[in-house]
């Protein structure tokens, strides 16, 4: 019994290790993607030059790199049924990485509508519509004299996107440095941007902000202590109010521009039989300088070596130089 | 609430002291030791029998330690036979007065007619297998076939179902469904935060210092707490208490020596040893693969019998690993670890009261790295020391273990960005409870286990963690169940998007949440003839608070935390036989492990809250077989190992990313590479396959010396099994081929 059961496991043993010596087993991660094209970029109704940026989808990394793309970018107008073939222009960043960005001369008009399409030789094509929003008005009540500055936007674009306020701020050094003969710090400009994006009011024909200066200047001086410049001597030379008046689609989830959601692939997307975002907007910006009194008495200085003009000092124009280091 | 949990800690504290009573009036007790009259071994499992004039029967059976106690015994004489297999058989006649406890220490001597072998098969096989526990012994250990003369415990863990390892190096075992920072590893008492070595055929426990070592795959008692899957709870064996033994091993991959013997003869004895690898020197010249490892470990221990009631040992052991796993690219990042520990035992029966008490306290350190040794990218470290008191008290129908502890592991871990939103953290965790687990013998087939822990964990207050455990026998069948509730104090985050990267991080939860589990294990076994047994057991574990990686499109080597839960069931086969000069197992182990992620960028991404899959350590099958016989005084093993392939994720393409956050320019905004993934381990690696055969012989030369010649092969049919795969570039890293091993061991 015991023979017979030792010489069938052994058989059974030898039987398995002869069948299962088979070479190896080959795998491919890589299944394949039948969405031929990535494109980002949108039209531009300030713009004389449209640009998109084109991905082939590919089953290997470095998409990035230079050479051909099998890719043939044209756009319509579906308003008026105006066509244009766009040129592949290969551009190398600051990364070096390659890209290839489709360009066209045109201004894309208000309210129209158009389709981008992106066709691949053997007939798989990307394609996005998009509409342009209506033009806008930016109406600044009492911009000069008021520390909270209302803003009305009149118009009705469907969305506000990266809707931000500037300062263009820079340090004011004391005209006398004390003690006596020590070295007068430079004059450094250092734009701080606080982002106003969520904070409208609906109006009947747009929107409402509210510039809170004060609150602002908080942040200014916080953005000048992390640059390890001296917030207790700065001043204004400008104040920018800026924002793109978006289409519709330009809406990401929970709306927030999280990268680390909107990278992955679909959750940002109004590319048919693609992936990336094509959208339509324009860029708007306003700008004003408040009174001396305003600037006084939200805290900014409004005297030095730095003139709030354009001017021919370096300190001046020196970017905020890292100083992480200097006190070990 | 809070009543109720007062409720439960005084109801404990009262069954306690209920139980700690001293041995009643008017009856009589027998206990002591029963040893290894060669070398002052202690002896597991002896039958000690008791009976008196009337034909009354009474006995026990000796633990881990050779203890035995026989309780509640009438006043007068009785007959005393302690037997154990291989063993001439001990005899004595006891008179017993009213309240006397009898002290014994029984030396057994090795039967003449039997040797070691019939021993060996003839011990308990199948039936050590019960609820999730199985106890292995160093000659279990010795079975499976590895490359070097001694055998190692993690050879014959990763022959039981269940068992899962990414593959032949990493040191990353998986048990039933849990992490490796899931499993609780003891030696002697000591925690082993990294027991396991970078080479997968070799742990801190090589089989030469092992005496027993209990393998608790899941729904384990009370006695153990802090992780929620398995726990390896290894005990060494005691130095040889009459005479000076060295013993010397070569082989390809490591070498060892032992020291051992008597600092005072039959009363104290040492045991140190040490193995270090020469794989990196030696098996590297023949073998077709880069294999840059090294690691080694070195034990000491000292154990005194100070009298018939007092014991005490203090055991260290110092284990060191160092390698890169990714052998397509050696120069991959660099992963090393130390573990060093020192504890120290007293085993005490206490005068007059029918208990066995233990007291352990130790010191854990264990400190990991990644990267250059000089400025390492990594690092992760736990030091803290157990204090722990086991005591039993034995009653005749109820043995009541109880006791209580406190630890306080500090961690510390430098991430450099692995996970984004957890960089450094340092935490030192106090943990502190007691347990009480009464097994109660309701019938002389059936048996139950009720155990309850109170654990205090500072901020997280206070938690209650109660277990079951219940046998029945009914002739040859066995059935069990068991179960309970499991928590876990400290995390151990690992990224296993990638299995060459086994650099785990060890911290407190990082949202405060404690990971726990709920187990329950359903067994059976029968033993339809002598030395066949046949088991089945069903298990289910759910695990909640799991830390993963993120899933994310950037071809980046960081990734942020997810929370997730997950479940782990399955069922485990084994069938045994074991005749004179044959040993033999099969085993099956079918399992499905499901982890459930909630991510913020879920809902977006696949459309739900939440994304179920199977992580990459869910081994759908496994198949391993075991044959070992004695042909011509040769032992002959073989092993075939089978499991089913792995998850992992697969790429549908790669394109680029670019954030339309505003007004961006994409001539000279250059975006970033984007990886185009599948839902998440989709797709399966091969399955895994491999024979391993080893034969040795010993040649005895003196009396008291021996030479032991081992040869085998490893891979035998030089399977390309795949260990790691990188999805980016297609190229595959293939675990070990076909490796000829011999090794020569003296003894003397």
């Amino acid at each position: 019994m015991f023979r017979i059961y030792f010489a069938s496991t052994g058989v059974i043993l030898l039987s398995m290790a002869i069948v299962l010596s088979s070479c190896e087993q080959s795998i491919d991660p890589i299944i394949g993607e039948d969405r031929p094209f990535t494109l980002w970029g949108y039209l531009d109704a300030h713009a004389d030059i449209q640009r998109v940026r084109v991905f082939s989808i590919e089953d290997r990394l470095g998409v990035d790199r230079s050479g051909p793309l099998d890719a043939v970018v044209s756009s319509k107008n579906l308003t008026t049924g105006e066509e244009y073939k766009w040129v592949n222009r290969e551009i190398v960043y600051r990364d070096s990485s390659v890209g290839h960005v489709f360009e066209a001369e045109f201004r894309a008009r208000y309210e129209h509508s158009y389709r981008l399409s992106v066709r691949r030789s053997d007939g798989e094509e990307s394609s996005a519509e998009v509409t342009i929003p209506p033009p806008v008005e930016v109406e600044l009540i009492d911009e000069r004299d008021r520390v909270i500055v209302p803003v009305h936007i009149h118009g009705k674009p469907p969305r506000l996107v990266d809707v931000t306020v500037t300062y263009d701020a820079i340090t004011l050094p004391p005209a006398n440095p004390w003690p006596p003969g020590s070295t007068t710090p430079p004059a450094v400009l250092l734009p701080v941007e606080v982002s106003y994006s969520g904070k409208e009011e609906p109006l009947e024909d747009g929107w409402r902000y509210e510039i809170n200066l004060r609150d602002d200047f908080a942040l200014v001086q916080e953005e000048f202590e992390l640059s390890c410049l001296s917030p207790d001597h700065i001043a204004l030379r400008r104040i920018y109010f800026r924002f793109l008046a978006a289409d519709a689609q330009w809406a990401p989830p929970n709306d927030s521009f999280d990268p680390d959601l909107l990278i992955e692939p679909g959750t940002f997307s109004n590319v048919e039989n693609g992936y990336g975002f094509f959208g339509g907007g324009y860029t708007v910006t306003t700008a004003w300088i408040p009174t001396g009194a305003i600037l006084g008495s939200i805290g900014y200085r409004t005297a030095g070596p730095c003139s709030f003009g354009p001017q021919n000092i370096p300190d001046c124009q020196l970017p905020p130089e890292p100083c992480l280091d200097r006190d070990g | 609430m809070a009543l109720l949990r007062r409720c439960s800690v005084l109801f404990a504290i009262a069954l306690i002291l209920v139980c700690v009573q001293p041995i009643n009036a008017q009856t009589a007790t027998v206990r002591g030791f029963v040893t290894d009259a060669s070398d002052g071994q202690p002896l597991q499992g002896v039958n000690i029998a008791l009976r008196d004039a009337t034909g009354n029967l009474r006995g026990g059976v000796a633990n881990d330690d050779g203890f035995f106690i026989v309780v509640r015994l009438q006043p007068g004489r009785w007959f005393l036979q302690a037997s154990f297999i291989g063993y001439e058989t001990f005899a004595d006649t006891l008179d017993l007065a009213e309240d006397q406890v009898e002290q014994l220490s029984i030396m057994l001597r090795i039967g003449a007619e039997l040797d070691a072998v019939v021993v060996e098969g003839e011990r308990e096989g199948g039936a050590m297998v019960a609820a999730g526990v199985q106890t292995v012994r160093p000659a279990d250990v010795d079975l499976v076939p590895t490359p070097d003369v001694s055998g190692d415990l993690v050879s014959y863990l990763s022959a039981m179902p269940g068992v899962v390892s990414i593959g032949d190096r990493g040191g990353q075992v998986f048990i039933r469904g849990g992490e490796p920072s899931h499993n609780l590893a003891l030696l002697d008492g000591m925690y082993i935060y990294q027991p396991f070595h970078i080479l997968g055929f070799y742990s801190a426990f090589s089989s030469d210092i092992l005496r027993n070592a209990d393998i608790h795959a899941g729904a384990f008692s009370s006695k153990y707490s802090g992780r929620m899957s398995s726990v390896i709870d290894v005990h060494t064996r005691n130095g040889n208490l009459q005479e000076s033994r060295r013993t010397f091993s070569f082989a390809p991959f490591v070498s060892m020596g032992i020291l051992e013997g008597p600092v005072k003869r039959g009363r104290m004895s040492y045991l140190f040893s040490g193995r270090a690898s020469t794989i990196e020197r030696v098996a590297s010249s023949y073998i077709d693969q880069p294999v840059p490892y090294t690691f080694g470990d070195f034990f000491g221990k000292v154990h005194w019998t100070i009298n018939d009631s007092h014991q005490a040992s203090v055991s260290a052991i110092h284990t060191y690993d160092q390698g890169t796993l990714d052998t397509v690219n050696p120069d991959s990042d660099e992963i090393r670890w130390h573990n060093t520990a020192y504890g120290a035992r007293w085993l005490v029966v206490p005068p007059g009261l029918p208990m066995l008490g233990e007291v352990l306290f130790s010191v854990s350190i264990l400190n990991m790295e990644r990267g250059p040794s000089e400025e390492p990218d990594r690092s992760s470290a736990i030091e803290g020391f157990n204090l722990t008191v086991n005591l039993t008290n034995y009653g005749r129908r109820t043995n009541v273990d109880w006791g209580f502890y406190l630890r306080a592991p500090r961690l510390d871990a430098s991430l450099d960005g692995l996970f984004q939103n957890l960089d450094f953290s340092s935490d030192r965790i106090l943990s502190t409870g007691a347990y009480f687990e009464p097994e109660i013998r309701f019938t002389p087939s059936l048996r139950g286990r009720f155990g309850l822990i109170a654990e205090f964990l500072g901020d997280q207050g206070f938690h209650f963690e109660p277990r079951l455990r219940v046998l029945y026998e009914l002739g040859s069948h066995r059935f069990s169940i068991a179960g309970g509730l499991y928590r876990q104090e400290m995390v151990g985050l690992n990224d296993r998007r990638d299995a060459t990267n086994v650099f785990t991080a060890w911290t407190g939860s990082p949202t405060g949440s404690l990971p726990n589990s709920i187990h329950a294990l359903l067994g059976y076994s029968i033993s339809p003839r002598p030395g066949l047994n046949l088991s089945a057991e069903l298990f289910y574990k759910h695990f909640s608070n799991l830390f993963v990686s993120e899933w994310t499109a950037f071809p980046r080597f960081t990734t942020r935390l997810q929370e997730a839960s997950g479940r782990a069931m399955g069922i485990d086969l084994r069938m045994e036989l074991q005749r004179d000069h044959f040993y033999g197992f099969v085993n099956y182990g079918l399992s499905s492990v499901e982890y459930n992620a909630m991510q913020e960028t879920l809902p977006v991404w696949f459309g739900s809250n939440e994304v179920r899959y199977r992580p990459p350590h869910d081994r759908r099958h496994q198949i391993n077989a075991l044959l070992s016989f004695t042909w011509k005084n040769i032992d002959f093993s073989a092993r075939w190992n089978f499991g089913s392939g792995l998850p992992y994720s697969r790429i549908r393409g790669f394109d680029g990313f670019v954030l339309m956050d505003g007004p961006v320019d994409v001539s000279t905004e250059p975006g970033t590479a984007r990886v185009i993934y599948d839902r998440p381990y989709e797709g399966l690696l091969p399955s895994y396959h491999r024979l391993d055969l080893s034969m040795d012989r010993i040649f005895q030369y003196r009396d008291d010396s021996f030479v032991t010649i081992q040869a085998g092969v490893i891979n035998v049919y030089n399977r390309s099994n795949i260990f790691s795969l990188d999805v980016f570039t297609a190229e595959r890293n293939n675990q070990l081929p076909i490796i000829p091993t011999a090794g020569i061991k003296f003894e003397f």
